[in-house]
C-alpha cells in the first residue's frame, strides 16, 4: 500500500475535519512508513479529543465542568491551561476559555443553562499535584479557541520525533502547521479568504498559522467569537490570521484580534499577522520575516 | 404451566429486570470504599498502557503512583500523564519500592507472564491485559500462581464487566433468542498495527505483534477477546477451530496475516465464524447471537436486539429506544435505562460513556475493595486466551486445530 506520492490521511475529531500530508520521512526501515506514521498522528489528535471535548461526558474538560472536585489531569493540559490564563492576561480578557457556559447560553452549544458567567479566576490550577477545579458555579471551560492549535503542536513534535522532514497538518483548514518544505522544496502556500480580493497567501516553512473569522458559525446573525468582556459577539474585523511558531499560540491570539483589533500590534515576539479589518487588510510589518521559521 | 408460557414468563420477568437493572457506573463516578488511596502501578506504558492511565484517572481514591516501561521516551511521556507518579525501569525495582498496592499489566502478550508471577510473588493486586500470554505454559504458570495468590487477580477479557454486554446477557440466558442458532463475531479495523519509530531497535521492540515469533495475530490478540464473550454467554467452550489467514492489505513482507477467517465448533454443534481484517473498518468489532426469536449484536459500547416478527413482545419494549439499520430495526440495549429514564435521558445513555476498560478496570478495583471475585478469573482468562491460542495456530498451520483446555 506504500506509494511514492505523498501520504494524506483525513479523519474527524474536534467537530472538523483534520488532514495531514506526509511527504518526507528519514525512517526508511519502517515498511508501512508514512502510512503508520499518519495513523500515530490521527491517534493522537483523537487521543486529545476525548481529554478536550465539551460534547463527552467522561472528558477530562467535561469533568473539571461538572464542578466541585479538584479533577486530575495531564501534564500538558494542566500547562496549556496555565498558558491559557496567561493568554488571556495578555490580551486583556480578549481570549478566554472560561467562555463555556456563556457560549451554551448564548446558542451555540447544544443545550442552554440556566446561569452563566465566566473569568479566568475561576479556574483553579494546583501546579503541584496537577489537577484542576472550578470554584465558581455557572462557569465552564471551553477549549474551542485553542484546542486545534494545541494539538497541531503536539502532532508536530512527535512527527519531528518520528523523522519527518516535510508534512502539512490542519484542523478544520483554520488551523495549519507545515513540517520543514514541500518535497520540491518550495514553502507551502495557504490563500487566506480565498473569496476575498487582496486576500494574502501565507508561504510556511517548519511554523503555523490560524485564521479566525465570526462568520465561521453564526447562530441568530451573530458570530460564534464571544467579546468575553461584554459577552456580545465580536464584529468588526472579519479575518484575523497568525503566523508564527506555535499553532496553539496562532490560534488564541487570532481568536483575540477578531475580538479586540488593537492587539494585532501587540503579538507575541515571533508573530506576524494579517487582519481584514472593516474591509481592508491591515498587516503587521514582520509578517515576510515569520514566514520561514525553520531552524538556522 | 405449558412450555411456550413457561419461556413466555421467562422472557417477560427477565426482561424487565435485567433492562431496567441499575448499574451505578454507567451514570457517573462511583463512590470508593477505600479509606486511603489505592496506589496502583503500570507496568508497560506504550499504547494500552497510556488507555489505561487514562481511566485509572478518572476513578476517586485511585492514585497512579507508579509506573514502569523499558522504553524512557514511552515512561517519560506516560509520567506527564499523572502527577506524582513514580517512574521505574524495571517490574522488580518498582515492586521493591513499596509504593504500590495493585498493578496493572499492559507489557507485550508474551512477556505478560514473567510480570504477572512477579507481581504476585511480591503479593499484589494485579490486572493482566487480555490475552492472558502467548502459549499454554505460560497461562498455566499464571493461573498456578494465582491460586495461591493473595491479591485480587483479574484478567482483562472485558465483556464479562461490560454494562452493556451484562444487560444483553440477562436476555440471552433468560430465552429472549429461543434456540440459539447461530453465532458471528468480527474485527475490523483499516490500520497498518503498525507503531512507528525513529531507529530501528525500537521499531522492533514496538512492532512485537508483527513477530511471528511472539504474536497471536488477530486470531489471538483481538479473536480471544470477542470469543470469550460468546464462552461467558454460552457457558461452553469450542473443542475444534478452523482457520485461514492471509496477507490482502499489506505487501511489506510481514509475516503476521492481515486478513483472517475462522471456524470455531462447539461441542453442541453450534458454530462460531469469525473474520478479522487490517484493511477494512466497516462495522467495527461486534459479536452477534442469531436465534429463532431475536439476534443479538453487541458492539462493546452499544447492543441491540432485532426480534423476529414471530416473537413475543416484551411489556419493556413499548418504552424502548429504537434504531434503523436499513431494513431492520433494533432495540437498543440500554445499562441503567431506568435511571436515566427518569431523568429524561433515555436518549442519551443509547452508548456507554467510558470505553470498556473503564469498566473492566471498575470492576476489578471494587472488588479489591470488597474481596469479591472478579468479572473474568484468571482462570476464565486462561481457558479464553487457551482457544485465542489454538485459533492463531488454526490460522498459521491452516490445519483443523482440536481445542483441548483440560487443566486450565
Amino acid at each position: 500500500m506504500q506509494t511514492d506520492g505523498p501520504t494524506m490521511r483525513a479523519f474527524e475529531a474536534m467537530g472538523t475535519r483534520f488532514e495531514c500530508v506526509l511527504a518526507g520521512i528519514a525512517c526508511a526501515h519502517d515498511p508501512a512508513g508514512r502510512a503508520a506514521i499518519a495513523e500515530e498522528i490521527e491517534r493522537l489528535v483523537l487521543d486529545w479529543h476525548h481529554a478536550l471535548s465539551i460534547f463527552d461526558p467522561s472528558s477530562t474538560v467535561s469533568r473539571i465542568n461538572a464542578g466541585g472536585q479538584a479533577i486530575r489531569v495531564h501534564r500538558d493540559l494542566l500547562e496549556l491551561l496555565d498558558r491559557c490564563v496567561a493568554y488571556s492576561t495578555a490580551t486583556d480578557g480578549a481570549f478566554d476559555i472560561t467562555l463555556g457556559s456563556v457560549m451554551a447560553a448564548r446558542g451555540f452549544r447544544n443545550s442552554r443553562p440556566t446561569t452563566a458567567s465566566s473569568g479566568a479566576d475561576a479556574l483553579d490550577l494546583d501546579r503541584a499535584n496537577s489537577t484542576a477545579r472550578l470554584n465558581r458555579t455557572g462557569v465552564a471551560l471551553d477549549l474551542g479557541a485553542i484546542a486545534k492549535g494545541f494539538v497541531l503542536d503536539r502532532c508536530a513534535d512527535e512527527l519531528r520525533d518520528l523523522g519527518v522532514s516535510s508534512a502539512l497538518l490542519h484542523g478544520g483548514t483554520s488551523s495549519v502547521t507545515a513540517i520543514g518544505t514541500t518535497p520540491d522544496g518550495s514553502p507551502w502556500r495557504i490563500r487566506i479568504a480565498e473569496d476575498h480580493t487582496g486576500a494574502p497567501t501565507v508561504e510556511l516553512i517548519d511554523n503555523s498559522l490560524s485564521v479566525s473569522s465570526p462568520s465561521g458559525r453564526t447562530v441568530e446573525g451573530q458570530g460564534h467569537i464571544l467579546d468575553p468582556r461584554s459577552g456580545r459577539s465580536a464584529a468588526g474585523v472579519e479575518h484575523a490570521c497568525v503566523i508564527g511558531p506555535s499553532a496553539e499560540v496562532c490560534e488564541a491570539w487570532s481568536t483575540a484580534i477578531v475580538v479586540d483589533p488593537t492587539l494585532l500590534d501587540r503579538l507575541p515576539s515571533g508573530y506576524a499577522a494579517h487582519a481584514l479589518i472593516d474591509g481592508a487588510w491591515r498587516s503587521t510589518n514582520n509578517v515576510f520575516s515569520v514566514y520561514d521559521c525553520s531552524p538556522a | 404451566m405449558s412450555e411456550i408460557e413457561r419461556r413466555e414468563f421467562l422472557v417477560r420477568a427477565a426482561g424487565s429486570a435485567a433492562a431496567f437493572a441499575f448499574v451505578p457506573s454507567v451514570l457517573g463516578a462511583t463512590a470508593w470504599p477505600f479509606k486511603a488511596e489505592l496506589r496502583v502501578g503500570v507496568v508497560g506504558v506504550g499504547r494500552q498502557g497510556r488507555a489505561v492511565l487514562g481511566e485509572l484517572s478518572k476513578f476517586d481514591n485511585v492514585k497512579i503512583a507508579a509506573m514502569c516501561d523499558t522504553d524512557e521516551r514511552r515512561l517519560a511521556a506516560g509520567l506527564r500523564r499523572a502527577s506524582g507518579a513514580e517512574g521505574f525501569p524495571t517490574v522488580e525495582a518498582m515492586l521493591q519500592s513499596g509504593s504500590v498496592d495493585a498493578v496493572v499489566v499492559a507489557t507485550p502478550t508474551h512477556t505478560h507472564k514473567d510480570v504477572a508471577l512477579a507481581v504476585m510473588a511480591a503479593g499484589k493486586h494485579l490486572y493482566c491485559e487480555c490475552p492472558l500470554a502467548h502459549t499454554r505454559e505460560d497461562c498455566s504458570a499464571i493461573t498456578q500462581a494465582a491460586r495461591g495468590a493473595k491479591g485480587v487477580i483479574a484478567a482483562g477479557f472485558q465483556g464479562r464487566s461490560n454494562p452493556v454486554y451484562q444487560l444483553a446477557r440477562g436476555f440471552y440466558r433468560t430465552d429472549s433468542l429461543r434456540d440459539m442458532l447461530t453465532m458471528r463475531a468480527q474485527y475490523n479495523e483499516k490500520t497498518t498495527w503498525i507503531s512507528p519509530a525513529a531507529d530501528q531497535a525500537r521499531y522492533k521492540e514496538l512492532n512485537w505483534k508483527l513477530d511471528p515469533d511472539v504474536s497471536l495475530g488477530l486470531a489471538g490478540e483481538f479473536g480471544a477477546q470477542q470469543f470469550d464473550v460468546f464462552h461467558w454467554y454460552t457457558e461452553r467452550y469450542p473443542v475444534r477451530v478452523i482457520g485461514r489467514g492471509s496477507n490482502r492489505a499489506y505487501d511489506d513482507g510481514r509475516k503476521v496475516h492481515d486478513t483472517v477467517n475462522l471456524m470455531l465448533e462447539f461441542d453442541d454443534g453450534s458454530v462460531l465464524q469469525y473474520a478479522s481484517t487490517l484493511g477494512n473498518s466497516y462495522q467495527g468489532a461486534h459479536e452477534v447471537f442469531y436465534g429463532t426469536h431475536s439476534a443479538i449484536k453487541l458492539a462493546w459500547s452499544h447492543g441491540w436486539m432485532f426480534k423476529e416478527s414471530d416473537a413475543p413482545t416484551q411489556g419493556w419494549e413499548v418504552y424502548a429506544n429504537r434504531q434503523q439499520f436499513h431494513n431492520d430495526e433494533g432495540i437498543t440495549l440500554i445499562a441503567g435505562a431506568t435511571q436515566l429514564a427518569e431523568q429524561g435521558k433515555l436518549k442519551e445513555g443509547v452508548g456507554l460513556p467510558h470505553p470498556a476498560l473503564y469498566y473492566a478496570l471498575e470492576n476489578w478495583i471494587t472488588c479489591i475493595a470488597s474481596g469479591e471475585t472478579p468479572a473474568c478469573s484468571v482462570a476464565e482468562a486462561a481457558r479464553a486466551t487457551a482457544v485465542g491460542i489454538a485459533a492463531s495456530e488454526a490460522v498459521r498451520s491452516g490445519k483443523a486445530i482440536d481445542i483441548d483446555l483440560a487443566g486450565l
